[in-house]
């Protein structure tokens, strides 16, 4: 409910600020009045899902509506979408498609083979799933490791994105503006857990939805007559693809930049896409993050949907994001490489000033500044030529509004979106890292038995812990964000994909199988990106680092399945959770063993 | 597994979570492998490769979750599995 009045009240105040810029009234911040009413529709929504119950803080009363449940498991990856991944299409094309394709396959997954068994067993945490499957306590706690090392990576490339928003939208530097985020997602979890987590993210997708659909629409309305550049955008692929090689003949461009890689895989390989692409899926499939949501749903039935939902959001973003990257690619073909220094649009210097755009090698902060350096790296003839300009990869989407004139209120909406989108995955991250350390490491290992308040108090005091840290480790530079974000879906794919397919779907799965299919899946994926980002090693099978997990997953099937089929089979007991994990009616798994510990401690 | 009516139930289940799975792989697989040669020809102004691998590929996405969330909710309340709450 809340949700939607919010969702009304931003569009409104978006149309009104619109139409205050057509009368010329001069607003003195358009992201400061979108940014309070996101700030305080969050606060209203946490405040009202604040809980001292452990049922609440971990897994939101187990009540999230399907579709805000789908909207905010697919919140977690639209933060690297809009900031990392549109450059990527921008610079090198149909690699970024793996994530798309990836994330869509990776949600199908999740919905069908995943997150039915894990709503029937209704922990609070993946490892704690994993354990209860495996009767295993030390299952756990590897686990517990890897996902807090997995939301971790995330944690510290979603907050790399910040960066530029800072930046471009309110003159604060990553020293400013992560602090505040990371200060708003822990007292947004502070509150009220899993429950807050689950209406702040909906509510913050409505805004990045809004945000990638309107400033487009406005524009390709503008440029090619329907609100719709999903499906319209495919001529500016063609003309890009002309102008290029115009361009080309003209000596202001080189053959290497080829627009067409945008629609081929032939800039990257096959086998680098298909690798990512695997990596990506598998992480998808089972990222801690994203799958804890399925305890948080009302009924099996609504994890299904949950997840259905969270496939509609990412094909939303995955048909959107390549429009971004090509009205762009079409904007900088036609007015700025081979315009004179001295004619070049405003955005540039805007960009220029905040350090995200260099021409020649030197911030393009004066125009006349850029002839000077132009002239110094042997560009004579004083038209820009397409080698010397150098955009970050974390602008290109908030740069279509200022670089096609949209005004100062889209440019404020897709800012405030890409924020939104950021803020989202922060906060999930941020709850996945401190519920695996309070509920797995803490509770479960050191001070089992503790009471309901103890425990909610481990868990805020893990949040805090978790938000200084991470706040203290933010990598710096947009090309982290998209590799950081790889890395940890890689580990979670590499450590996790196995053991849930296997352990789902095949009865025969033995409990010492999946501790070593997950260890070593985890090592394997793990130790791949340590020794190629160190250079101990180099690059094995041509598989690049980002698209590690492959590795886990191959070391994790085979280990898994050899290992099983040679100890005779699982035992009784797992046997008889594996039948009843199938079975959707009856009591959830985790309650039904609660129950039965209760029995026994009373006798 | 119980009940022959539970080991039904399962069967079916199986079979439609495969059936998904084994589709959307394919056809990422299929497209990918086929893409400079269907990109030769163009569909709404785009490449045909393209567009099926990208545009193509995340609406059947949506389609078959949908289709399969839906069927599976009819297999629950066919074999009467519906959960307590």
């Amino acid at each position: 409910m809340i949700v939607a009045v919010f969702a009304v009240l931003f569009a409104a105040i978006v149309a009104a600020m619109a139409l205050l810029d057509f009368l010329g009234v001069i607003l003195a911040s358009h992201a400061g009045i979108l940014l309070m009413l996101t700030f305080a529709a969050a606060g209203t929504l946490a405040l009202r899902a604040r809980t001292m119950q452990t049922m609440d803080f971990y897994a939101a009363t187990r009540a999230a509506p399907a579709v805000l449940n789908g909207a905010a498991a697919a919140s977690q990856v639209a933060g690297v979408c809009l900031v990392g991944l549109i450059g990527l299409l921008y610079s090198s094309g149909y690699a970024g498609f793996a994530f798309f394709v990836g994330w869509g396959a990776g949600f199908v997954a999740l919905a069908v083979l995943f997150a039915p068994a894990m709503r029937k067993v209704a922990t609070f945490t993946l490892p704690e799933f994993l354990g209860i499957r495996f009767d295993s306590a030390l299952l756990r706690t590897v686990a517990a490791g890897v996902m807090a090392l997995a939301a971790f990576a995330l944690l510290l490339g979603s907050l790399a994105g910040l960066e530029i928003i800072g930046l471009r939208y309110f003159g604060v530097a990553a020293g400013t503006i992560v602090p505040v985020a990371v200060t708003f997602a822990a007292g947004i979890l502070l509150l009220g857990g899993m429950r807050a987590a689950t209406w702040v993210q909906a509510a913050l997708g409505f805004v990045v939805v809004f945000a990638i659909f309107v400033p487009l629409g406005v524009l390709s309305v503008i440029k090619f007559g329907t609100p719709l550049p999903q499906l319209s955008y495919g001529d500016a692929i063609e003309g890009i693809v002309q102008i290029e090689r115009d361009l080309v003949s003209r000596g202001l461009a080189s053959v290497a930049q080829q627009a067409s890689d945008l629609t081929d895989a032939r800039g990257i390989g096959k086998w680098v896409f298909f690798t990512l692409f695997v990596s990506i899926f598998a992480g998808t499939a089972c990222a801690p993050y994203i799958s804890s949501r399925a305890f948080a749903t009302r009924s099996i039935d609504d994890a299904r949907f949950s997840f259905s939902w969270a496939v509609f959001f990412v094909v939303l973003l995955g048909l959107t994001a390549p429009a971004y990257a090509i009205l762009v690619k079409s904007e900088i073909y036609q007015s700025v490489i081979g315009t004179q220094f001295a004619r070049l649009p405003d955005w540039i210097t805007l960009y220029g000033n905040i350090g995200k755009l260099k021409i020649c090698g030197a911030d393009a902060t004066l125009l006349s500044e850029v002839a000077a350096a132009c002239r110094q790296t042997g560009n004579a003839e004083g038209l820009l030529r397409a080698a010397d300009l150098q955009m970050s990869a974390d602008m290109m989407f908030v740069v279509l509004p200022d670089m096609t004139g949209l005004g100062k209120t889209l440019a404020a909406v897709s800012g405030i979106g890409a924020l939104a989108a950021i803020l989202a995955a922060v906060a999930g991250a941020l709850l996945a890292l401190a519920n695996t350390l309070s509920h797995d490491f803490y509770f479960a290992v050191l001070r089992p038995g503790i009471s309901t308040s103890h425990r909610l108090f481990a868990g805020r005091i893990a949040i805090i812990a978790s938000a200084y840290l991470a706040t203290r480790m933010t990598p710096a530079g947009s090309a982290e964000i998209v590799k950081y974000f790889a890395w940890s879906f890689a580990l979670c794919g590499g450590a996790f994909f196995p053991t849930l397919t296997l352990g789902i779907w095949w009865k025969r799965y033995t409990r010492w199988a999946a501790l070593v299919a997950t260890t070593t899946g985890a090592a394997a994926t793990g130790l791949y990106i340590l020794f190629t980002e160190l250079g101990l090693i180099p690059e094995i099978f041509g598989v690049p680092n980002i698209a590690a997990g492959v590795f886990g997953i191959a070391v994790g099937f085979s280990a898994g399945i050899v290992i099983s089929l040679l100890s005779g089979g699982a035992s009784r007991h797992l046997h008889d959770l594996a039948d009843e994990m199938r079975i959707p009616a009856g009591e959830a798994v985790a309650d039904r063993l609660g129950r039965e510990a209760r029995l026994r401690a009373d006798y | 597994m119980e009940s022959s009516e539970q080991l039904a139930y399962w069967r079916r289940t199986r079979f439609v979570a495969w059936f998904t799975m084994a589709t959307v792989l394919l056809f990422v697989i299929g497209v990918n492998a086929g893409l400079a040669g269907l990109n030769s020809m163009s569909f709404l102004g785009f490449p045909l490769g393209y567009f099926l691998a990208v545009q193509g590929a995340l609406t059947l996405f949506v389609i078959l979750v949908f289709v399969y969330a839906n069927y599976q909710r009819y297999l629950d309340r066919k074999y009467e599995l519906l959960e307590d709450d």
